[in-house]
């Protein structure tokens, strides 16, 4: 087996991850020398246990090594280890990097300008909005926006890369060959296409709890800085914020309600000295890009001609569902007329309908 | 010795399914050796009225004859139901034997099952065989006293209420006559629900609007909302804002119900559109009707009234697809093995859900409280089929009331207000369907829909815009016009502006799980 070959296999076990791959090299010099290793000798090596070292023993058949690669090939997939010109630059500059890893689609060397947006999996309204909108408008400047396909903000950040013809690139927690959830299957093909799905798992493996951190080290270690939209006080998301700051990446956060608890881990954020963002400008101001121009989330209603009832009915919205109801004791009018305004708001695309009611939009 | 044969021959009446039919009673006493059968395919029950009959005889006061006696059900290839036949049987033996006029019993036709001290108790299905009695060019009829009053609805119909059996005897040998039973009359328009009414309900001015134009219209309704938001409050109150029932219209439901044997003691007739709310575990006949002789179900129970299906997606898909096609047609065919029944099955569908499993959202598709994996919010979604929801014309979201709003004295509007507004649209929708089956603007097809549904220019544009922007599918634009039709109607405008389009638009089926 070559050296390529052997950190491949290294790389197939779980419990390796770039930090115990690391003393191995330290220990043997070469991954092709820990392979052919007596476990004793293994066992000496900081971090590897019986177990793990039982498990590199038994590489040396080689067997791994294959299904991996036959597997690869089947599914279309490049396995790119730390010494491959297609392993993308900025993560060796991050401690620890993940010896291999698995890409469906492409990473160009362009890709290394790009932003992290990331945030909670049960958005709000608003910050599946804001998440959108921001990721269109950075792929619009030409950055590409790395995220990890979760569900609520990840996902929407994928989305509005894609809606504004940009590149984005999706880090999984699992092996590649497991979407996680489900109902990104689409969209992860849609993200093959214009971008890359990476992960650093083997092939089969379980979107497993541990898996996530080492998955958001991944992410802000891709871009060049991390942008968080809605995040609770315990929220992942706020995991990868710590890695940016580590790797020396900028770390942004877009301010929500006061009282929201998706809010609570933004402000904490800004708190403690991140980056408080109400647009794309900010963050390419921050990260010394020359900004085209106004393109905050802004109030367009101001510009369009409203009848009085649909200005009052508007007056009631936000960005968190009111209820029809709402607005018919808000405004005294009946439900009949509050009915035939928000339809009407929603024509001239100020106003939405969404689950418990409607928002502006 | 010499031989004495005697043969009587009593007609009485059955039911099958909601059908009545007349059956012919044959009474044979002869001599040999004392027995008691009775053939013409009887059930359990008529096989028993044996026993009943010789008790009642005999606390009447009559002897039971100790001979051969052998009872016939004419046509005897059909299979009979139920206790009615007890009191023709017992006539039939004392005619037989001489107690009773023969003549006197063969023009009248005999319902009624008997107690052991010879009283006569009423039976179900009194009106639709009082209905065969008329069309088998019968003109008297004798029936227990508590069937008198849906008996009595039958116009040309002599009908006699008797207590024992011993009454029936007395009237029918000229000693004691009974006074014929007035015709059941009732004035419909002026029967109110008393007990709830739509003010009885706080805030919800939302939902209430969409009621009243489901009302108007007969258009079906899905309510999603929390627990306790008061989905059922409101449902339970719909039947006040729907126009009164017609007289014709009374009568077939009553028909349902007495095939049942559910009719309320009192007069006997239905007067108030009826609301029906079966449990989410019901089988599929149980809701469209079954058994082995088809019997109604729950959907000819709701016959030109409510049925109200509470948690929506927990009904068996079984029973909810069987529902398409009764919806559809307004009857629905029960075919099995004892015979073939044709129920009347019009009515307005009010369907309940909550927008998710975990109870704590408070949105359709969940919300940061809610629990539920996203999957398993789709499939809640998923159990109702889109053959169903194309069919809902009307769906409204129910939100939590705020406490403030309980409290608030504001004056709600009563039912009786908001029903003069849904007769008036019924009325113009009367007019315009005249020469036509259809009756209001839910049952239109496509055709009607060209026809009666021409929206003004504007209305036309913001339609267009509105399939364009929100998404709305072409089954969407038909419902929506249809509604669009109804709030018309109740504006009294003949044509349908943007306005009328504009609020259809809002109540639109949501997009699921999003």
């Amino acid at each position: 087996m070559e050296e390529r070959e052997c950190i491949i296999a290294l790389n197939t076990i779980l419990t390796v991850g770039g930090e115990r791959f690391a003393n191995l090299m330290r220990a043997f010099g070469s991954a092709r020398a820990a392979i052919g290793a007596k476990e004793q000798e293994l066992r000496q090596v900081k971090g590897i246990g019986k177990e793990t070292a039982r498990r590199i023993r038994s590489l040396c058949d080689g067997q791994a090594l294959m299904q991996e690669i036959q597997k690869a090939e089947e599914l279309g997939v490049e396995i790119a280890t730390k010494n491959d010109p297609l392993y993308p630059h900025a993560l060796l500059n991050i401690s620890y990097p993940p010896p291999a890893l698995y890409i469906l689609g492409k990473v160009l060397p362009s890709d290394a300008f790009s932003i992290a947006i990331v945030g909670s999996r049960k958005p709000s309204y608003y910050g599946t909005r804001v998440a959108r909108h921001l990721s269109k408008n950075a792929v619009e400047e030409g950055l590409a926006v790395v995220s990890g396909m979760a569900r609520g903000i990840d996902s929407a950040a994928h989305k509005g890369a894609l809606a504004g013809g940009g590149r984005t690139v999706a880090v999984l927690g699992s092996g590649i060959d497991v979407i996680y959830p489900p109902e990104n299957k689409e969209l992860a093909e849609e993200i093959r296409e214009n971008g890359a799905v990476i992960s650093e798992f083997p092939f089969g493996t379980c979107p497993f709890r541990q898996n996530f951190p080492r998955r958001n080290r991944i992410i802000s270690g891709l871009a060049l800085g991390v942008v968080i939209v809605e995040a609770g006080e315990t929220s992942g998301a706020l995991i990868t914020a710590d890695f940016a700051l580590e790797q020396g990446r900028e770390v942004f956060a877009v301010p929500g309600e006061i009282g929201n608890p998706l809010s609570r881990g933004t402000h904490n954020l800004i708190k403690q000295g991140a980056t408080l963002i109400e647009g794309i400008d900010d963050i390419l101001e921050e990260l010394g890009i020359p900004t085209g121009g106004e393109r905050n989330l802004r109030d367009s209603s101001g510009e369009m001609s409203l009848s009085s009832l649909e200005k009052r009915v508007l007056a009631q919205l936000g960005f968190l569902p009111v209820s029809t109801d709402d607005i018919v004791i808000a405004t005294g009018h009946s439900a009949q007329t509050v009915t035939l305004a928000l339809v009407q708001l929603e024509l001239k695309g100020v106003a939405a309908r969404v689950t418990g009611g409607y928002v502006r939009s | 010795m010499e031989v004495r044969l005697v043969l009587a021959k009593v007609p009485g009446g059955a039911v099958l399914g909601i059908d009545g039919y007349l059956v012919y009673v044959e009474v044979d006493v002869s001599s040999g050796l004392p027995s008691f059968e009775i053939v013409g395919l009887p059930d359990t029950a008529i096989r028993e009225a044996r026993e009943r009959v010789r008790a009642a005889l005999r606390n009447s006061g009559y002897e039971f004859p100790l001979r051969r006696i052998t009872v016939n059900l004419a046509p005897a290839m059909i299979r009979k139901e139920g206790a009615g036949f007890d009191l023709p049987i017992a006539i039939g033996i004392l005619s037989a034997i001489g107690e009773v006029d023969k003549g006197k019993v063969a023009d009248c036709v005999f319902l009624g099952e008997l107690s052991l001290d010879g009283n006569v108790r009423g039976t179900p299905g009194a009106l639709s065989i009082a209905l065969a009695t008329k069309e088998q060019g019968f003109c008297e009829m004798i029936v227990a006293e508590a069937n008198v009053g849906e008996a009595a609805l039958v116009d040309g119909l002599d009908i006699y209420g008797v207590g024992t059996l011993r009454d029936v005897v007395r009237h029918l040998n000229g000693v004691e006559r009974i006074e014929r039973a007035g015709r059941t009359n009732i004035n419909l328009s002026s029967v109110r629900a008393e007990d709830v009414d739509f003010a009885d309900v706080a805030g919800q001015t939302h939902a209430k609007r969409v009621l009243e134009i489901a009302a108007a219209g007969s258009h079906n309704v899905l309510m999603v909302g929390p627990p306790g938001s008061g989905k059922t409050m409101l449902a339970r109150r719909f039947h006040t804002i729907l126009p009164p029932l017609s007289w014709d219209e009374a009568f077939e439901v009553t028909k349902v119900y007495s095939a049942l044997g559910l009719l309320p003691a009192g007069n006997g007739l239905i007067s108030r559109r009826p609301f029906r709310s079966p449990h989410h575990t019901i089988s599929p006949a149980g809701l469209i009707g079954g058994g082995r002789i088809p019997k109604p179900g729950e959907i000819s129970l709701a016959h030109r009234g409510v049925l109200f299906l509470d948690e929506l997606p927990e009904f068996g898909s079984h029973a909810l697809e069987a529902l398409r096609q009764p919806m559809e047609d307004g009857f629905v065919t029960v075919a099995r093995v004892g015979g073939v029944g044709v129920f009347p099955s019009r009515f307005i569908l009010l369907g309940a859900m909550n927008p998710c499993l975990c109870f704590k959202s408070a949105n359709l598709g969940g919300s940061s409280s809610c629990t539920c994996s996203p999957g398993a919010v789709r499939r809640y979604l998923n159990r109702l089929s889109g053959p169903l929801l194309d069919r809902i014309d009307l769906h409204v979201e129910v939100g939590q009331v705020e406490v403030h709003e309980l409290h608030e004295s504001k004056d709600r509007e009563r039912s009786m207000d908001i029903q003069k507004r849904v007769m008036k649209a019924r009325d113009a929708q009367i007019a315009r369907f005249s020469g036509t089956p259809v009756r209001c603007n839910a049952e239109m097809g496509s055709g009607e829909i060209e026809t009666y549904c021409k929206p003004t220019k504007d209305a036309r544009t913001l339609l267009y815009s509105a399939m364009h922007k929100l998404g709305l599918s072409v089954r969407s634009y038909t419902r929506t016009l249809k509604v669009a039709r109804t709030i018309a109607d109740l504006e009294g405008s003949e044509g349908i502006q943007a306005h009328h389009v504009a609020e259809a638009v809002g109540y639109r089926m949501p997009v699921f799980g999003v």
